[in-house]
């Protein structure tokens, strides 16, 4: 078969043996591939910051591969996936951060779920209405790392990065008010509500704020801080007034603050100190206190015009007032009392010289100085009374005690109680007097007088005098003779007319005389 | 007739054919040698040149570049604020979630099986030539046939990205923009229409009746 072939193919050339590459070029292209997969590789673990897993109470919200994780609004990490913990009691979220994150990743760290809410004069987390919720991140302070967390189910305090103060409100409701709430200043934004919480008591709410730094130092001792949520609509004489604060107060609620006028301290107030937090800025700056404290005081015999809401004063001063009064019955001695529950304002009280290191003084040590309640006629007219509080230094000795844990006030008796015995004092001096024997001599007295006007001496006297005016009478006509004789026509009249006329015309020419003198005075010598 | 049909090819015949000349030559030495056309001096080929180291270089480098264009997201859709990335596979799922499963099965085959099918038909036909096997011959051509074929389909994951990116451009309210899988993803296509070229069918059918007769 090969021989036919040769001679078939006889005039066929033989091919040309060329040098072979050793290796081909082709093979740059898979190099090319495993030089960008390695590089991919490496950036993807590069990239690939740690993983952390969260417990929360509920995934309300999130869905793994979407939730972001943010840290002042920078995405930093993303939920890979959502899972129930061991009895379905918590979803643990494992979600993967940044690698820049890891050394914030501590036990202080903090993950909490931001949905959307409008507050505090801004929609926060308006993005998370299209985009959904997000969980947001407050990085730790150094510290052992952590890769597992609880996450927080209530939105923690502002993290406080910026310069200010935080101070405490306290208010007997929230109103509108919610974390985020703006603060006002004149008007001006200066902060902002970072928590409350209801008290240990429940009787009211602790609210925290934080004021910026340089407004912070307008919140003074004598601040008073009152809600501005909504409208404030006064009508009176003047007519309507409005007041708000912004249109986000309106909406949102607000809290503004402002000093108030007159005494009190303009001292910057320290950083936590406690304010009260009034309903309206009408009711802040009004004499209105509102933390109280309660006490109760016996009252010894009838309370008769005391009713709830009598004034309690101290030295005067309008200090509280009566919020419950009742009859009681006292078995174990057989007596009437009555017990009378008061309600303090220690706010009205300022204190002053705190540099002196002291304290204000316990109750139980003002009473063991002599504090003494007592019932006094607020009006003479009404009848109504009042329970005044005073040092009475030389009261007997008395001490508070508690009953519920309401501290007993010892009571001085009451100033009527006390007019009533001194009159009956003047009544018995009165008694005391010789009234009977005063009279006795004033009749005797009386009877010499009669017996005076009575007797013979008094008329004659009268006779006497009546003669004495006769001769007066006659006396005074003679004397009338007499002027009467000096008139116009009678000698006398005419010569002392004459006897004037001479000395006129003499006084004349003495007038001449001089006149000549004065304009020539050598006359006198030369002659006329 | 039978031996005609297993019967002699060029190569087994000793001969060669220009491709520029169409001169035909005889080939007195080795398979693997380089060649030249005695007339015009243009290289000879028997059988594509390297074709196997070739093929194997390109099928290597689409397997690599395979990894990134499923791990990677090849679209990034933004949406009134919120972006999402889905891998082409997440986009499989997230069809069959919204309850389009046709959509997802033309995407699975077109953008998984497809690819991943050609590389390894290739893959069985490389090692089926080099281990020298002569089974199944016809049937090795056929799978042959259809990754040449079926390897431009495959561009259709592409289009649709880039059909989405160019339509899809609404700014704020929506904006699609290709991932990095994209390009993963064409470079995976485009090498494997490579490594099909590359390979020469003739290969499979070099096998049949080599029974040390002359060459």
């Amino acid at each position: 078969m090969s021989e036919e072939k040769q001679t078939v193919y006889e005039n066929i050339p033989a091919a040309v043996v060329k040098e072979k590459k050793s290796i081909s070029l082709i093979w740059l292209i898979p190099l090319i591939a495993v030089v960008i997969g390695v590089w991919l590789s490496v950036k993807a673990l590069n990239e690939k910051g740690p993983t952390v897993s969260i417990s929360f109470e509920s995934a309300d919200g999130l869905v793994a591969g979407k939730t972001k994780i943010k840290y002042k609004d920078v995405t930093v990490g993303l939920v890979e996936d959502i899972k129930f913990s061991k009895g379905l009691a918590n979803v643990i979220i494992t979600a993967s951060l940044d690698p820049e994150m890891r050394p914030y990743l501590t036990a202080s760290t903090k993950f909490w779920v931001v949905r959307a809410r409008l507050s505090g004069g801004k929609v926060s987390g308006l993005g998370t209405l299209l985009s959904g919720a997000y969980i947001s991140l407050a990085p730790g302070e150094e510290g052992k790392k952590v890769r597992k967390f609880v996450g927080q189910e209530v939105t923690p305090p502002l993290v406080i990065d910026i310069p200010g103060s935080r101070y405490t409100l306290t208010s007997s409701t929230l109103s509108s008010l919610d974390v985020g709430t703006s603060i006002f200043y004149r008007k001006l934004k200066v902060g902002e509500v970072i928590d409350y919480q209801l008290t240990e008591k429940g009787d009211g709410l602790r609210i925290e704020v934080f004021i910026k730094a340089p407004y912070d130092r307008h919140v003074l001792e004598s601040t008073r801080f009152w809600n501005v949520s909504g409208i404030d609509v006064e009508l009176s004489a003047d007519g309507v007034q409005i007041k708000t604060e912004s249109l986000s107060a309106i909406l949102l609620g607000g809290i503004a603050f402002g000093e108030k006028k007159g005494l009190g301290k303009k001292t910057k107030a320290d950083e936590g100190r406690e304010f009260q937090l009034f309903a309206t800025e009408t009711k802040a700056f009004e004499k209105s206190y509102s933390r109280k404290e309660q006490y109760l005081m016996y009252v010894e015999g009838s309370a008769r015009g005391l009713v709830v809401g009598s004034p309690v004063t101290f030295f005067g001063i309008h200090a509280g007032e009566v919020i419950d009064m009742q009859l009681e019955y006292d078995l174990s001695d057989d007596s009437f009392k009555i017990p009378v529950l008061i309600e303090l304002q220690p706010d009205r009280l300022t204190i002053v010289g705190q540099e002196a290191g002291k304290k204000l003084p316990a109750i139980e040590d003002l009473v063991s100085r002599g504090l003494r309640a007592q019932l006094r006629s607020g009006s003479l007219l009404t009848g109504q009374l009042l329970i005044d509080f005073e040092m009475y230094p030389e009261a007997d000795i008395a001490e508070v005690y508690y009953e519920d844990g309401i501290a007993v006030l010892p009571a001085v008796p009451t100033s009527l109680a006390a007019i009533k015995s001194s009159l009956q004092g003047l009544m018995h001096k009165i008694e005391k007097m010789p009234l009977e024997e005063i009279g006795h001599n004033l009749n005797g007295v009386l009877e010499g007088v009669n017996k005076l006007a009575n007797s013979g001496d008094l008329q004659d006297t009268l006779e006497n005098l009546n003669k004495a005016s006769a001769q007066m009478n006659k006396t005074l006509a003679t004397a009338d003779g007499v002027v009467a004789g000096f008139d116009e026509s009678s000698a006398a009249y005419q010569d002392i007319r004459k006897t004037m006329n001479e000395l006129s015309a003499a006084a004349r020419s003495l007038r001449l005389m001089m006149d000549y003198l004065e304009r020539h005075p050598d006359a006198l010598i030369k002659g006329k | 007739m039978s031996s005609l049909v297993q019967g002699s090819s060029a190569l087994q015949a000793g001969l060669v054919s220009c491709h520029s000349c169409d001169l035909l030559s005889q080939n007195q030495h080795s398979v693997h040698q380089a060649l030249q056309c005695p007339r015009c001096g243009a290289d000879l080929h028997s059988r594509k040149t390297n074709s196997i180291a070739r093929t194997w270089a390109l099928v290597i480098a689409a397997f690599i570049f395979y990894v990134p264009a499923m791990v990677l997201p090849i679209t990034k859709v933004s949406s009134l604020g919120t972006s999402q990335s889905d891998t082409i596979m997440s986009g499989v799922v997230l069809f069959i979630q919204t309850g389009s499963w046709e959509i997802a099965l033309v995407i699975f085959v077109a953008s998984i099986i497809v690819p991943m099918m050609k590389l390894l038909i290739l893959v069985y036909l490389l090692v089926s030539v080099q281990k020298k096997s002569n089974k199944g011959m016809r049937d090795r051509a056929k799978l042959y046939r259809l990754t040449e074929f079926v390897g431009r389909w495959s561009m259709v994951d592409i289009y649709v990205v880039t059909i989405l990116v160019a339509l899809v451009n609404l700014g704020v309210i929506a904006d699609i923009d290709a991932g990095p899988a994209a390009f993963y993803f064409a470079a995976v296509v485009i090498i494997t229409i490579f490594a099909a070229r590359m390979f020469d069918p003739r290969l499979i059918w070099d096998e049949i009746d080599d029974n040390g007769d002359d060459r």
